[in-house]
């Protein structure tokens, strides 16, 4: 049986993802077909290894272990970790810490070391009209400890705020504005960087429905509409013990003061929940049907003093420079979005502000993550497809009783790999098109790209703007009895 | 071969056992094997053997009969190649001795016995993997030390291809050069843990073949690194750019001078000269070795291409290193002796002199000079890439002198 399943599905299949990995090479058209058709011919003809094929793939595939791969290259989860309410994903995202923020303090340099000109390529992202603004995207290439990562990335530096007092107040109006801009970024911007967009509401003064008759139902209800970012707090590693521990649910909404990051925490792991960023793909222009895949899963980033910015009078026309900035952790689990928070191999994210001798403060956002080799993971393989659908319809609990039978399926050696069909759908064109789709209709991967830092520019932008009606709602950030609740406690909305 | 003769070898009872349409444990049941992929690439393979051989037959002009001529020969050495283990009958998974399987394939004449011992080095590694993750001492160690001298560099040949493509299969980032020089130290190192020393340069050209068919995106990144890493492997790599561009399957079928645009590939597609000369040389010697018993496809090859291959020495160097090979694989081989006789029947007299001055006196200095000291010193390896053989022999010479 599992002979006939090898030769008549898994071959087939190993034959067509063969063939659509090569779709999503950047390679000139001539040696990707024979690229195609050498892999279809190889894939289809290649000797049988029964009877010893237990050990084949799968042995093999154990050795593919590298600083690309969805695993971490050292596991050395801490012993100390003490705190007895770590879950099994907790264990994983506490084996991803230290080489996020390896690769994070790599980036970070070369940032430091490229930015403004240096990059190997440059282009502009946005236009600003009638606003003092600057922002810029690039791909460029990093060698970090494992290899050199193709990177991309945007920046971009804008207004915030300024004082609005008489001329004779403007210094002591600057120092008041330095240390309410150092206050709100170091320890409550985390807290209230997700907002909730007013609702639209119309009071139809009808009863509650009931669950049955609500789709029915024309009368007005609230959307939530969140936007921003929704930080959380999960783990810690205290800096003198070395202690590793989980922050209390409690406590998991108000972030620390990121001042304590460095003297008490050595790192801290926080959650994040990105609203309203979605990834959209148009396969047939803009009239045609559109795949929007909101990208609302939770991203884990680490923060350390590494990205962290607290400079009081740095230069005789700055008052100050305070920033945060964190690394992300790649997510243990795969999912169908093969690239996006969660997915970056390595990234940073950096949000600086400064306060200028006249109090004018503008704030800077630097974002460098890999450049994508994959949109989606679209699984090839038989065994998980039915497994998922099973799970779609036992509400998740398929996966937990069929685990052991899964675990034992997913060593025959038929698995085939995902594919993407993205990348796929854009290799295809241009070599149907001998790249013409790429040169005359944008159909290309560097377009793919520079639209998500578009995305990426925008949803920091709102974020930003966002953050303003929360600064400026608080008369004194440094007067803490006056502060409210919601600014405390991180539940802003 | 005749039409009728090849349909004749195309469905005979040993045939249909091995495409699976005859079950060969029980005689008379019909098997299901037939549908399985593999079997119908198998046959597919042979019927187009079948049309092409029609093709050449029935088609007029002299031309036309030499690319369907060429383009049987390069199915018939890919069909050998892929389907050895069918060939020889292997049960699959089942240990048979390499030198064992050897001599069966000596009944089958030396032309088809060459491409199916490729396919066993190709084939016995795979079950290596397979098996115990990496090939070890695979045909440097005490087992391989009855295999027959003959079968040495087809066997490291289909090896270095399994290394290969299976190191190649791993990379993740074709970006990343750390990634892309661990896997290229890797195979360097897994070379040289499994060929004998004087056919390492059979196992390293190898590469060059997978990368450019399998893994053509990588071309560029493994030159580079190979650069970086022994200057001396770029010319294996681009050699096997060059066997591989032949092979490619936009030149397979025998349209639109197909077979023939190899040579302008091969002098497009390397960034430098080292990688020109190499593919161009991979390319004549694959067309050579494919073709050694039809010498009027390497005379249609030289009358199309007399000047770009007039320019350099890549295909002197390319026919003589093929010949050379062929002479080792294939000690009794006629077709050998029917190249080196070979006149054209042309009144061209430009391309007359240049058979003999390109083709015919190199083969006769390669096979009566070169081969002898290169085969005593056990320097076959070396002939894998492009460099003048006048200069490796003297060096040989030389250093027997000390």
């Amino acid at each position: 049986m599992r002979e006939f399943f090898d030769e008549m599905v898994a071959r087939p299949l190993s034959a067509l993802n063969a063939v659509i990995e090569m779709l999503s090479q950047r390679v000139e058209a001539g040696p990707r077909i024979d690229g195609i058709f050498s892999r279809f011919a190889h894939a289809l003809s290649s000797p049988r290894l029964r009877g010893s094929a237990d050990e084949s793939e799968l042995t093999w595939d154990a050795t593919k272990e590298d600083f690309m791969s969805n695993e971490p290259s050292n596991n050395d989860r801490s012993n100390q970790a003490i705190n007895t309410g770590l879950t099994d994903e907790d264990r994983l995202i506490i084996d991803r810490v230290n080489d996020a923020l390896a690769d994070g303090q790599a980036l970070k340099l070369w940032w430091d070391q490229k930015y403004p000109d240096g990059f190997a390529e440059k282009f502009d992202l946005e236009r600003n009209f009638n606003r003092p603004a600057d922002s810029f995207g690039f791909f460029d290439q990093v060698e970090l400890a494992a290899g050199v990562l193709p990177v991309m990335g945007n920046f971009q530096e804008m207004f915030y705020d300024q004082p609005r007092t008489p001329a004779n107040l403007n210094r002591q109006a600057a120092e008041w504005m330095r240390d309410q801009i150092r206050e709100f970024v170091l320890h409550y911007f985390m807290r209230v960087s997700a907002f909730r967009q007013p609702a639209v509401y119309v009071q139809s003064g009808r009863p509650t429905l009931p669950g049955y008759l609500e789709p029915l139902s024309w009368c007005t209800r609230p959307d939530v509409v969140r936007q921003g970012f929704g930080f959380k707090q999960i783990l810690y590693k205290l800096r003198d013990s070395g202690e590793i521990g989980k922050f209390a649910e409690p406590e998991q909404s108000a972030i620390v003061d990121l001042r304590e990051i460095g003297p008490k925490y050595d790192w801290i792991v926080v959650r994040v929940n990105i609203f309203d960023f979605s990834f959209n793909f148009q396969p047939f222009g803009s009239n045609g049907p559109e795949l929007s895949v909101p990208l609302t899963e939770a991203s884990y980033l680490v923060l350390s003093r590494d990205f962290l910015l607290d400079e009081n009078n740095p230069t005789p026309d700055c008052l100050g420079r305070y920033g945060l900035g964190y690394a992300f952790i790649r997510d243990p689990a795969e999912g169908l979005i093969g690239y996006g928070p969660g997915q970056f191999r390595a990234a940073i994210e950096i949000i600086n502000f400064e306060v200028s001798e006249h109090g004018e403060v503008r704030v800077a956002m630097i974002f460098v993550a890999d450049r994508p080799e994959r949109i989606a993971n679209v699984s090839l393989n038989p065994i998980d497809w039915s497994l998922r659908l099973a799970d779609a319809f036992s509400v998740g609990t398929t996966s937990s009783l069929l685990a052991p039978i899964k675990n034992t399926l997913e060593r025959i050696p038929t698995s085939v790999d995902s594919f993407d069909p993205v990348y796929s759908f854009i290799s295809l064109v241009n070599t149907l098109t001998a790249n013409q789709a790429e040169q005359q209709l944008c159909i290309a991967r560097e377009q793919l790209e520079k639209d998500f830092l578009a995305q990426h520019f925008k949803q920091h932008y709102t974020t930003v703007v966002g953050s303003l009606l929360t600064w400026r709602q608080i008369p004194n950030w440094l007067d803490t009895a006056a502060l409210p609740e919601w600014v405390v406690a991180g539940k802003s909305s | 071969m005749t039409p009728s003769q090849v349909t004749r070898h195309i469905f005979s009872n040993e045939k249909l056992q091995m495409y699976g349409v005859i079950n060969k444990d029980r005689v008379g049941a019909l098997s299901f094997d037939a549908f399985d992929p593999r079997s119908v690439m198998k046959m597919s393979l042979d019927v187009m053997r079948l049309a092409a051989e029609s093709l050449r037959l029935c088609l007029p002009g002299p031309n036309m009969g030499v690319m369907w001529q060429e383009f049987n020969n390069k199915l018939q050495a890919f069909s050998l190649f892929e389907n050895a283990d069918s060939v020889l009958r292997l049960e699959p998974g089942k240990d048979v001795a390499l030198a064992k399987l050897i001599q069966k394939t000596r009944l089958m004449g030396a032309y088809r016995a060459v491409w199916v011992i490729e396919g066993l080095g190709h084939y016995q590694t795979e079950m290596c993997w397979a098996r115990s993750r990496e090939p070890k001492e695979l045909l440097n160690g005490s087992s391989a030390d009855d295999l027959p001298a003959e079968s040495l560099t087809p066997l490291h040949a289909g090896m270095g291809l399994s290394i290969a493509n299976r190191l190649l299969k791993t990379i993740r980032s074709p970006n990343s050069q750390s990634e892309i020089r661990g896997v290229l130290e890797r195979f360097i190192e897994l070379c040289r843990h499994n060929s004998r020393s004087g056919y390492l340069g059979v196992s390293y050209e190898a590469l060059g073949l997978a990368a450019r068919n399998l893994y053509p995106h990588l071309v560029r990144i493994i030159d580079q690194q190979l650069q970086q890493i022994d200057a001396k492997l770029v010319g294996y790599f681009w050699h096997g750019v060059g066997r591989a561009i032949y092979f490619a399957p936009t030149n397979f079928l025998p349209f639109n001078n197909s077979p023939w645009r190899s040579i302008e590939m091969a002098q497009r597609e390397p960034i430098h000269e080292i990688g020109r000369l190499n593919a161009l040389a991979g390319v004549v010697w694959a067309l050579t070795l494919i073709n050694i018993r039809q010498p009027e496809i390497l005379e249609n090859m030289l009358s199309r291409h007399r000047k770009e291959l007039s320019d350099s020495d890549a295909l002197t160097n390319g026919v003589s290193s093929a010949i050379m090979i062929w002479r080792d694989s294939t000690a009794d081989d006629s077709g050998l002796d029917g190249l080196c006789r070979h006149q054209p029947e042309s009144s061209d007299r430009d391309l007359v002199r240049l058979w003999t001055e390109q083709i015919l006196q190199p083969c006769r200095i390669a096979v009566q000079r070169f081969y002898p000291v290169i085969r005593k010193h056990d320097s076959l390896g070396e002939i894998f890439r492009y460099q003048s053989l006048t200069k490796l022999v003297s060096k040989l010479e030389k250093e027997r002198g000390h």
